[in-house]
């Protein structure tokens, strides 16, 4: 069992996580239960399961899930399984006129999870058996919330609400709580030899800008960031020196209705807890889903979206290409130093690491976080 | 070819190309057949057939299939 007494002190004297929550294969387990699946954990788009019927089947963690649209347009999550013998119900992302058949025994569950009919359960052609309760065999639903088009689910239906949990950030960004839109040649997926949490420690500080992304040294400045910091909530970045992207004819995509002032200029950057990362700015939003696949391998799931319905037309593609190609690079400049970090994981004298007093507060906080989210699992043994 | 060999290649090119409809229609006629021979155990079998073939696709004859299952005390 990890010592964690020193990431759960102050900035100044903390030391970072220790090597294990990096490398360790049961630690990486212990994380699995006590920060991802005890907490509200993104693992998917709601963009994907756009219309009533869709159905999206998502493995995370190893546990099968799967996105449905149900018939009142709600997306909501169920395990994956039927209830009969435990079969994958939903292989490919596909929509559904009517119910959800499992192929194996063909027990059909509607959109709301109902089990709606077990054939010859009681023998052939005899549909019903005193001892199949079917108010009792629905498919079970996981505890899921829609922020920002992402996907959130709290599979040990152990935390509180989401928005009681984030209600810091849904008030924070209140401004861009809308309608988003997203064309799929917006989309794009990363994998990096790292472990998930390294991606989130790089993103929400702003201190390794400057050697990392010199592309922003002269339009977004060092000096020109500042901290998003929320104890035990989610931490991040802002840069107050936000310019649109412009096309060849000096275009740029239409603004969010409504907008303060601030965001003339501004930008902000966050991770939230655990494994998200979104951007804002006055003309798109992204999200970022990490996907820990193992101790050393991470998937990214890149979406990014847009203020206004015409932003996802013809009209404005070269545009919208021209803004994925560039977070796609911003985000492969990140790749060499979280594998970086996780090969350098592997020494053995390695400590956890020192934090910048000033500039490390956005990382530390996250350690912290995690580091009480185990406290917490740990104490439930 | 008999029947049965037609309905039966049918049936299996129906499972190849996904065509759920024609599913649909091969089984509830073959159960409405057998039932108004009295046979109500294979007739309730191909209804049942029918009858979740109908639910998977949305196919509004599962409501009827339903009702039939039903009143032979097959289904809830």
């Amino acid at each position: 069992m990890s010592n964690l007494s020193s990431v759960i002190e102050p900035l100044n004297t903390a030391k970072g996580l220790p090597n294990e929550h990096y490398i360790d294969d049961k630690i990486f387990q212990e994380e699995k239960e006590s920060v991802l699946f005890s907490n509200w954990s993104a693992i998917g788009f709601a963009k994907d399961t756009p219309k009533v019927g869709d159905v999206n089947p998502i493995t995370f963690l190893g546990m099968p899930l799967l996105v449905v649209r149900d018939n009142d347009k709600k997306v909501r999550v169920y395990q994956n399984t039927c209830r009969h013998r435990g079969m994958v119900l939903i292989s490919e992302r596909r929509n559904i006129r009517g119910t959800i058949r499992c192929p194996y025994h063909s027990w059909c569950y509607g959109l709301d999870g109902q089990l709606r009919s077990t054939p010859h359960v009681g023998g052939p052609g005899q549909n019903t058996h005193p001892d199949i309760k079917r108010n009792e065999l629905g498919l079970v639903e996981i505890r899921s919330h829609v922020f920002m088009d992402v996907v959130f689910v709290n599979i040990s239906n152990n935390a509180a609400s989401f928005e009681e949990v984030h209600s810091d950030i849904i008030n924070q960004w209140q401004e861009f709580d809308k309608p988003l839109y997203h064309n799929e040649d917006s989309s794009f997926e990363l994998t990096v030899k790292s472990n998930w949490k390294l991606a989130v420690e790089n993103y929400c500080e702003s201190y390794h800008l400057p050697w990392v992304h010199p592309g922003l040294n002269l339009v977004s400045r060092l000096e020109d960031h500042y901290h998003i910091e929320n104890t035990l909530k989610y931490s991040g970045q802002g840069s107050y020196v936000y310019s649109q992207l412009k096309g060849k004819d000096n275009e740029v995509f239409p603004d969010f209705d409504g907008l303060k002032k601030k965001w003339n200029t501004a930008s902000e950057y966050i991770s939230l807890y655990p494994n998200v990362l979104l951007g804002v700015h006055r003309d798109h939003t992204y999200a970022i889903i990490l996907e820990p696949i193992s101790t050393n391998k991470t998937r990214e799931h890149v979406a990014i979206y847009y203020a206004s319905a015409e932003a996802t037309k013809a009209r404005f593609k070269d545009l919208r290409i021209k803004n994925k190609f560039f977070w796609e690079d911003v985000f492969k400049e990140d790749i060499f130093v979280v594998e970086g970090m996780q090969e350098g994981r592997n020494g053995k004298f390695f400590d956890g690491g020192k934090f910048s007093p000033v500039m490390d507060g956005p990382t530390h906080l996250f350690h912290e976080w995690v580091a009480t989210q185990i406290n917490l699992g740990r104490k439930e043994l | 070819m008999t029947r049965f060999d037609r309905l039966n290649s049918k049936i299996l090119n129906a499972h190849k190309n996904g065509n759920i409809n024609i599913l649909v229609d091969i089984y509830f006629m073959l159960g409405n057949e057998e039932l108004k021979k009295s046979a109500i155990k294979s007739g309730c079998f191909l209804l049942t057939q029918a009858f979740v073939y109908a639910l998977e696709s949305g196919d509004c004859r599962a409501k009827e299939i339903r009702e039939i299952l039903i009143s032979y005390g097959r289904e809830e």
